[in-house]
């Protein structure tokens, strides 16, 4: 009898002590994909929002700018272009090309002074400049838990728990360092 | 075990029972005691109806920091308006070194409160309310507080259905930005004269203008000199915000003066 039961406790003693490690870790795991998930939606929400913002905006400057034709052309391929990104990194790319084309027409509106008094278009550059921001905010916030994610995945004893269940490294949402910026309007020479 | 239950029970009491944030920080010295009483009484009576919070701090400088990351960072630091409900808005105002940064007037808008304060609205009440202020010869800000502060607390209450509790907005009396306006006046007052003279007069005469013009810091004086009109409440719909995820997702708009 003392035989079998030696070899029977140490079994037990390792599987508890594995599930002790492993459960909390692996809850710990599928938590944290969760709030990226989370985190990532928001992202997206945001961008989609931009998205819904830009025709609007596009059709006001139309009716007081319309031969603007260029800008207004880049804006819109910039915008398909961000329609069909996946995934954070190409997602970050089609954004900041479409940062960069919106930035431009606001140098091209300093020389509409009557565009720029519609009460229209001053709404819709401020639902802009908001929408930005949020973009901002939901692209810090997903980045801060993909990074306390992935440094999980990345350490012992998650990255043998994550090898384990196929959790795998996320993607940050990188965006250039200066589309983060609001674009600046030189109001002294604004010849391009 | 007896004390740790009571401190179970404490923690429970101060975590539920969410007490208003200060309203009120003046870092920058703009406003008077009075004004800041004032803000305090709106936003305690506020608080109190909705549970909403719209709080004020202005600063002496940013410190280089844009004002909307410096407003999300503020607004999670305060955690402001209910944890449910999510229905905060903080007014950052910066006076920053004589000539060194641009001076801001921002809003951040809490998750809850973007129906009822959607960033065009924002910036619209800003434009019209805060700026001919901020503008003005000799700068007023701790009036384009006061008064922005009425009209966005304006459009809490109409979002939370207060409809008897508007506070009375006062707009600038600007003295006219160079020569335009009075211009303008000038020429609608002979154009009624003309009408007045050339129609026999049918029709009483005209008052003044009284509308005010957009895109701009641009006001026609409702009197020429006179005192300040103060405009009824304004009426505000939208939809109910959406809650989730944090305090504030950075919604707002702002503008520097």
């Amino acid at each position: 009898m003392k035989k079998i039961t030696g070899p029977l406790v140490v079994v037990i003693i390792l599987v508890v002590l594995a599930a002790v490690m492993i459960v909390p870790s692996y809850n710990k795991l599928v938590n944290l994909d969760e709030d990226v998930d989370q985190a990532y939606a928001q992202v997206e929400t945001q961008l989609q929002r931009r998205m819904d913002v830009i025709p609007n905006l596009v059709s006001t400057v139309k009716g007081y700018a319309s031969h603007e034709k260029e800008v207004l052309e880049n804006i819109a391929n910039a915008r398909s272009k961000m329609a069909g990104a996946q995934g954070p990194e190409e997602q970050a790319a089609a954004d900041s090309e479409l940062s960069s084309a919106l930035s431009r027409l606001l140098v091209v509106v300093e020389n509409y002074p009557d565009l720029k008094a519609n009460q229209n278009f001053q709404q819709l550059m401020d639902e802009l400049a908001g929408t930005e921001n949020r973009i901002a905010v939901a692209r810090k916030d997903y980045n801060d838990v993909v990074s306390v994610y992935n440094r999980k995945v990345k350490r012992f004893p998650g990255k043998m728990i994550a090898s384990i269940f196929g959790f795998d490294e996320k993607e940050y949402f990188k965006a250039d360092e200066g589309a983060k910026q609001p674009p600046t309007v030189d109001f002294g020479d604004d010849t391009k | 075990m007896f004390v740790v239950a009571l401190l179970f029970a404490l923690i429970g009491t101060a975590t539920t029972a969410h007490a208003i944030t200060e309203v009120v920080v003046d870092d920058a010295q703009i406003l008077s005691p009075q004004q800041e009483a004032e803000l305090r009484e709106y936003g305690i009576r506020l608080f109190g109806a909705t549970k909403a919070e719209l709080a004020v701090r202005t600063v002496t400088t940013l410190e280089d920091e844009p004002v909307e990351e410096y407003g999300v960072r503020k607004f999670r630091e305060l955690q402001l308006g209910d944890k449910e409900l999510e229905n905060g808005a903080l007014l950052i105002v910066s006076t920053e070194p004589e000539g060194t940064n641009e001076r801001k007037f921002h809003l951040t808008v809490g998750y809850g409160l973007e129906g009822a304060l959607p960033d065009g609205k924002v910036g619209r009440i800003i434009d019209e309310v805060a700026m001919p202020y901020l503008t003005a010869k000799p700068e007023q800000p701790d009036l384009a507080i006061m008064e922005a502060y009425k009209a966005f607390y304006n459009e809490i209450a109409a979002e939370y259905g207060l409809e008897g509790d508007e506070l009375p907005v006062e707009y600038a009396q600007t003295e006219g930005e160079p020569g335009i306006p009075s211009f303008l006046v000038v020429l609608i007052i002979l154009y009624i004269l003309f009408r007045v003279f050339m129609g026999g007069g049918g029709r009483g005469g005209g008052g003044g203008p009284r509308g005010r013009s957009r895109g701009g810091p641009i006001f026609f004086p409702g009197s020429m000199g006179g005192g300040s009109g103060g405009f009824g409440g304004r009426s505000g719909g939208g939809f109910g915000g959406f809650g989730g995820g944090g305090s504030t997702g950075g919604g707002g708009a702002g503008r520097s003066w």
